[in-house]
């Protein structure tokens, strides 16, 4: 009985669903459209091509390894060791996550550090900020992995040792390859810091195409070209896991014994986290904190700073709630529609995700331009009134990016949480005389609850980060906390950058630490950890 | 008087047709099983009675009130039918007393309370009423599950598969447990199963159904002692099908004469279950055993017969005979056995 | 939760949603009306006391929107007639000429900014007009290099300065302008060359000017190329700061200079507003304050340089070409590609 009961006919919510992704993915299915209209172009500008992948080369190999090596060993450490301050150490690793690359880099940049101008200091960047996606992902599949299978290889003839390394470290290989690919995804999208540091990626070969040479076809050819290679990605990262979907779980109590470390190993394996920890997060936050005295002090904070965080809030807070409803419409619909097309079509509203924003933002303002052009056009000649640019000329387009940008990451909470919720309890729901609203109250939104605030956290933090997208898109008095920063670091006015900087430092903390809080609660650890990273899995899944 | 009564229900998803007009009674304080291979169409009958499912012809009736018919139908939350889950569908998020109280939200609070109260007290987990379902064990949470679907007090309980997601020890005490539980209720119910030995101890009647047709419906004993057909026959239990003649002292086959109970003539076949025949140590009997199943209380012997066919007999323990041994086979003396197709 | 508290969220959270999406789209956008809007691609910081005294002497709303030049020139082109841009500001020559020749200026001619500004700064169509310039010419460490050791843009190719040139990044304006106006002026191959030779030196390229300077105060380097109001500033803030500028081939054509300028966008809803302000900004106080507060030359020749780049005395400059620079801007663009100034 496993059948489509609604295959005769083609239902409303699956039409309706369709019908909003295609909506959402409109533009960036748009971009391809470019080698159509200015063929040319492309063969201008493309002695681009060589250095823009050999950067973008260098970066991923780099960044991937990197990430590779820190976050799997720092989670093996975490997992299979004991030593003192354990159970603190394993969340204090997860706060890097809340410094954005472009901060880090403005507070290396601001220290003069040697060499951070190059392709290696971006590789070290970006490896210390990204390293908790793959720590996270590779902590939870080592701690899920059951004991038995460790004992197995330990009866076989392996010492503690090599079991780890045959047979632990291959059962979490899907799920580090995961971090990996999440990590990897958020270095091809990010643009401050690879601008700041000066070094040729794609990103930056598409902003130069556009903003240097001014060719906007040029640059969507660009953007074409990168959202293929996203997309390869994301489809090798899906391979991967298809291929090997270990899941183990181990029953409660039934969790890998750690080795318990002694003498210095201990002292090393608190010290060395810490350490880590301090250079990524401590430090830039304490000079953050100097400079932005400093700034104030010296009266050189931005004349516009209020302003600035006015506008980072309140975008930010629309958004998180904007997008997680898009995508709990979208959830919806697929749910009720049980139709393929319509969970086809809600992962297609998710590339995003994987895309530079200012490609997002390229992609996004084209058709808006069109529409607002269009529509001033028709209201002046039907009714005589200037309507102005009601998209590009707001925060509308601005809105319109973040959802096609972050749509995957709320997206990714949501639909994860409804999906845990089986069709089951909504027909017992209604067998006890629960009507469809009744069953939302009271069965689907207690049950969403963790899926919703992550969604909201998620999708909040992000947009007070986001950069590129803003930068292009910002209305009039449309500033941000984010653009002052880069316009401050852009000019090396770094005591004027920090106090914004610290600002977004400090709300992409709040997650993060609501995160850690939720897991102290007994037996939720690892789930609300999972969901977490499965939501930004998920987003790149898509 | 008829409680539920459905007529010539059919439901088809694209070609296959799940259900075919149906036709069913059930009467009021009944225990009526539908029992079926996986696959029968007997869920998707649960789900038409319960609302998920819109029938495509046929008429159902709880009540006498007409749930679903040509220019009409119920939804699920109106129709006061309760329903127990196969794998109990508890609500994770609520305690076991919030559970139990989820469909009373519109009484008042006294009167829900009340009810709560006193259907826990009936599935007895008054001491777990703060529990939430994952703390609680497989047959607790079915009871919960049960509790739940009672509380509303509704003019009908479904049940789906409800043990089968249950360790096959706890399964009889539970269902024996249900039985009362359901009974002490007064409540009418419909249970959904493919385990035949579930439908026959725990049924007042029981539905066969088959390829979304009801085949035959009728006591346990009735159905187990003179199945409609061959199918059925064996769906219910072990079954020797034997050909054979009729004749006036009953129908003459290789292993003897079978009494059937009622008239009959040329060429029949009988239906001869297990426990019908008798099996006596005999160096130069009829057949020879080829395998023996020890069950404990009885042994289950796989004869070959010197005609060439296999032959299943149930005994007793109380005497054993040897794999290789010959044996001399025939109808136990009082058996009634049933003429199928 | 409730059915009722459900219904009740969800009303609630769609007018608050509602309310505040249009409050946000309010505030951030800013109705236009008899507001004057400028998209200045100058650094903001410290420099809106111009600005600032012209709306509230002439009670204006004024709005600057800042941004590279290149961003806001593709802003106002996407936006085309219906932008709420009614100035422009580009911190050099090209983006003006570029603006000009897509027709998203329009003339305006004032005889009083006419008598403001020198012809040699402003468009011969008058569609914008200088407001300062600034020399972009070699940067020396007074402890290590001595003030004959590089004076010709050719120079900073010896091999002596191998690992001790500094350079900006190569999607500066500044710097595309630069090579730009080398094209126009001693033609692709020859720029081609230099530019090679400035590589074959394994220049350290740092985000910003201010960094060169740094870059050579520290020691990292001994000789850089940036614009000489960024030294300025440093010596304004350390009048001990160890770097000098050279002015570069005055015994050629002089030393590159570049424009900071700026016009009124076609179809401003405020012409007269923003030609007062042009106005107002090319009077000589408003000059004196940009020399004096950003150590730039005042496009007023009358008007005095800070003595912070004073102190360097006057120097012979390329005249500035602004049509030649700006064809050759895409061309620029690929040569830097080409020779790999990143």
């Amino acid at each position: 009985m496993g059948l489509n009961p609604r295959r005769r006919r083609p239902e409303g919510s699956t039409v309706l669903t369709v019908a909003l992704a295609v909506l959402i993915a409109g533009p960036l299915i748009g971009l391809p459209i470019s080698f159509i209209v200015a063929p040319g172009d492309f063969g201008k500008f493309s002695n681009f091509l060589p250095e823009a992948f050999a950067a973008t080369g260098i970066l991923m190999v780099g960044v991937g390894m990197g990430t590779l090596l820190l976050g799997t060993s720092l989670a093996a450490l975490v997992s299979f060791c004991d030593f003192p301050g354990r159970s603190w150490i394993e969340w204090v690793l997860v706060l890097p996550l809340a410094m954005p690359g472009y901060v880090f880099t403005l507070f290396a940049l601001g220290l003069d550090l040697p060499n951070i101008r190059s392709a290696g200091g971006a590789v070290v960047i970006f490896t210390l900020v990204l390293y908790p996606y793959v720590y996270l992902l590779a902590r939870s599949a080592f701690l899920s992995q059951s004991r038995t299978l460790m004992e197995a290889a330990r009866g076989l003839g392996l010492s503690r040792g090599a079991a780890i390394v045959r047979v632990g470290l291959p059962l979490a290989r899907p799920a580090i390859l995961g971090g990996v690919a999440l990590a990897l995804m958020e270095t091809l999208a990010d643009f401050g810091t690879v601008n700041l540091l000066g070094v040729r990626t794609f990103t930056d070969a598409i902003y130069r195409v556009w903003f240097n040479a001014f060719d906007r076809e040029a640059a969507m050819q660009f953007a074409t070209i990168l959202m293929s290679i996203t997309l390869l990605l994301l489809l090798l990262e899906r391979l991967a896991r298809g291929r090997a979907r270990y899941h183990y779980n181990a029953s409660r109590g039934d969790v890998i014994p750690p080795i318990r470390l002694r003498g210095p190993a201990a002292v090393a394996a608190v010290v060395l986290p810490l350490l880590l920890v301090g250079v990524v997060l401590a430090a830039p936050v304490a000079q953050l904190s100097v400079w932005a005295v400093q700034s104030i002090q010296n009266h050189l904070l931005a004349p516009e700073f209020a302003t600035e965080a006015r506008n980072s809030l309140l975008l930010s807070a629309m958004s998180a709630v904007l997008v997680p409803l898009v995508a709990l419409a979208l959830a919806y619909g697929v749910r009720t529609s049980r139709s393929r097309t319509a969970g086809g079509a809600a992962r297609l509203a998710t590339i995003g995700y994987g895309l530079p924003g200012s490609v997002v933002a390229v992609a996004v303002i084209v058709p808006l331009a069109w529409l607002d052009h269009r529509l001033g056009d028709a209201a002046g000649a039907l009714f005589g009134v200037d309507l102005g640019l009601i998209f590009t000329g707001t925060v509308i387009g601005l809105f319109c990016a973040y959802l096609v940008r972050f749509l995957a990451l709320a997206w990714g909470a949501v639909e994860s949480s409804l999906a845990r919720i089986p069709a089951q309890l909504d027909e017992a729901a209604r067998g006890l005389g629960a009507d469809r609203i009744d069953v939302i109250a009271r069965v689907h939104v207690p049950l969403m609850r963790t899926g919703l605030i992550t969604a909201t956290l998620l999708v909040f933090t992000e947009v007070m980060k986001e950069l590129p997208a803003t930068l292009l898109l910002r209305p009039l008095d449309g500033d941000t906390l984010a653009v002052g920063v880069w316009q401050a670091t852009t000019e090396s006015l770094f005591q004027t950058a920090a106090l914004p900087a610290l600002l977004i430092v400090l709300v992409g903390l709040v997650p993060v630490a609501l995160m850690i809080r939720l897991s102290g609660r007994r037996g939720t650890e690892l789930e609300v950890a999972g969901s977490w990273t499965e939501a930004e899995r998920e987003a790149v899944t898509a | 008087m008829s409680t539920v009564v459905l007529e010539s229900v059919s439901k088809s998803f694209g070609d296959v047709r799940a259900v075919e007009e149906v036709t069913l009674e059930i009467a009021s304080g009944e225990l009526m099983a539908v029992l079926g291979p996986s696959g029968c169409g007997k869920t998707t009958l649960l789900r038409l009675i319960a609302g998920f499912e819109r029938p495509d012809g046929g008429r159902i009736t709880v009540a006498g009130r007409e749930l679903a018919g040509p220019s009409c139908f119920v939804t699920p939350e109106h129709r006061r039918v309760g329903i127990v889950f196969q794998d109990y569908a508890l609500f994770p998020h609520l305690s076991v007393e919030a559970n139990v109280a989820f469909g009373l939200s519109r009484r008042e609070r006294e009167e829900r309370d009340q009810l709560t109260r006193r259907t826990l007290e009936l599935v007895g987990l008054q001491h777990k009423t703060a529990a939430h379902p994952h703390e609680l064990s497989g047959g607790e949470r079915q009871r919960v599950a049960l509790a739940r679907a009672l509380a509303p007090g509704p003019e009908l309980i479904l049940l789906d598969e409800p043990f089968s997601s249950l360790d096959a020890t706890l399964r009889a005490g539970l269902r024996r447990e249900v039985e009362l539980i359901l009974r002490d209720a007064g409540a009418t119910a419909l249970l959904v199963t493919h385990d035949q030995e579930e439908a026959l101890s725990l049924a007042d009647r029981l539905a066969v159904m088959r390829e979304g047709s009801i085949v035959q419906v009728g006591a346990p004993q009735e159905v187990y002692g003179r199945p409609a057909n061959r199918w059925t026959a064996g769906f219910v239990g072990e079954v020797n099908v034997l050909s054979g003649v009729a004749r006036e002292s009953g129908v003459e086959t290789e292993l003897g004469v079978f009494d059937v109970g009622g008239p009959a003539s040329g060429e029949v076949h009988v239906a001869v279950r297990p426990e019908q025949l008798l099996v006596r140590a005999d160096a130069s009997g009829n057949a020879e055993v080829v395998a023996r199943e020890f069950r404990g209380h009885d042994v289950l012997y796989r004869l070959r017969h010197e005609g060439g066919r296999t032959v299943l007999v149930q005994l007793p323990s109380l005497q054993l005979h040897e794999v290789g041994s010959r044996v001399f086979v025939r109808p136990a003396p009082d058996a009634i056995t049933a003429l199928v197709d | 939760m409730s059915r009722k508290r459900l219904i009740t969220l969800v009303a609630v959270g769609t007018a608050v949603l509602v309310a505040g999406f249009v409050g946000v789209v309010v505030a951030t956008s800013g109705s236009s009306a008899g507001r004057l809007v400028v998209y200045t691609a100058r650094s903001h910081y410290g420099e809106e006391q111009p600005f600032k005294d012209f709306a509230k002497t002439t009670d204006t709303k004024l709005t600057l929107f800042g941004g590279e030049a290149s961003e806001l020139y593709e802003r106002i082109r996407s936006e085309g007639d219906k932008t709420r841009a009614d100035l422009l500001i580009t911190v050099d020559a090209a983006n003006l000429w570029r603006a000009t020749k897509a027709g998203l200026l329009e003339p305006v001619n004032d005889p009083e900014i006419l008598k403001n500004v020198p012809a040699d700064v402003r468009d011969p169509g008058n569609n914008w007009f200088g407001l300062t310039t600034r020399a972009r010419t070699i940067m020396r460490s007074t402890k290590r290099v001595s003030p004959t050791a590089a004076t010709t843009y050719e120079d900073l190719g010896d091999p002596r300065w191998r690992d001790k040139l500094c350079l900006r990044s190569g999607t500066s304006d500044y710097n595309v302008s630069f090579v730009a106006d080398r094209i126009a002026k001693d033609g692709g191959a020859s720029t081609e060359a230099m530019l090679r030779r400035w590589m074959a030196n394994d220049p350290k390229i740092f985000g910003s000017d201010t960094d060169v300077l740094d870059a050579i105060k520290d020691g990292e380097c001994d000789v850089g190329l940036t614009n000489s109001y960024y030294l300025g500033r440093e010596l304004h803030a350390d009048p001990s700061f160890p770097v000098a500028p050279v002015w570069a081939d005055q015994n050629g054509r002089g030393t590159h200079v570049n424009l900071s300028g700026l016009g009124v966008v076609k179809g401003t809803k405020h012409r007269a507003k923003a030609i007062k302000l042009i106005r107002y900004l090319t009077e000589p106080a408003q000059q004196r304050l940009f020399a004096r507060n950003n150590f730039e030359f005042a496009a007023d020749a009358n008007v005095q340089a800070a003595k912070e780049i004073a102190q360097f005395g006057s120097f012979k400059r390329d005249p500035i070409d602004v049509r030649g620079a700006g064809e050759h801007l895409d061309d620029a663009l690929q040569l830097m590609q080409k020779v790999g100034w990143d």
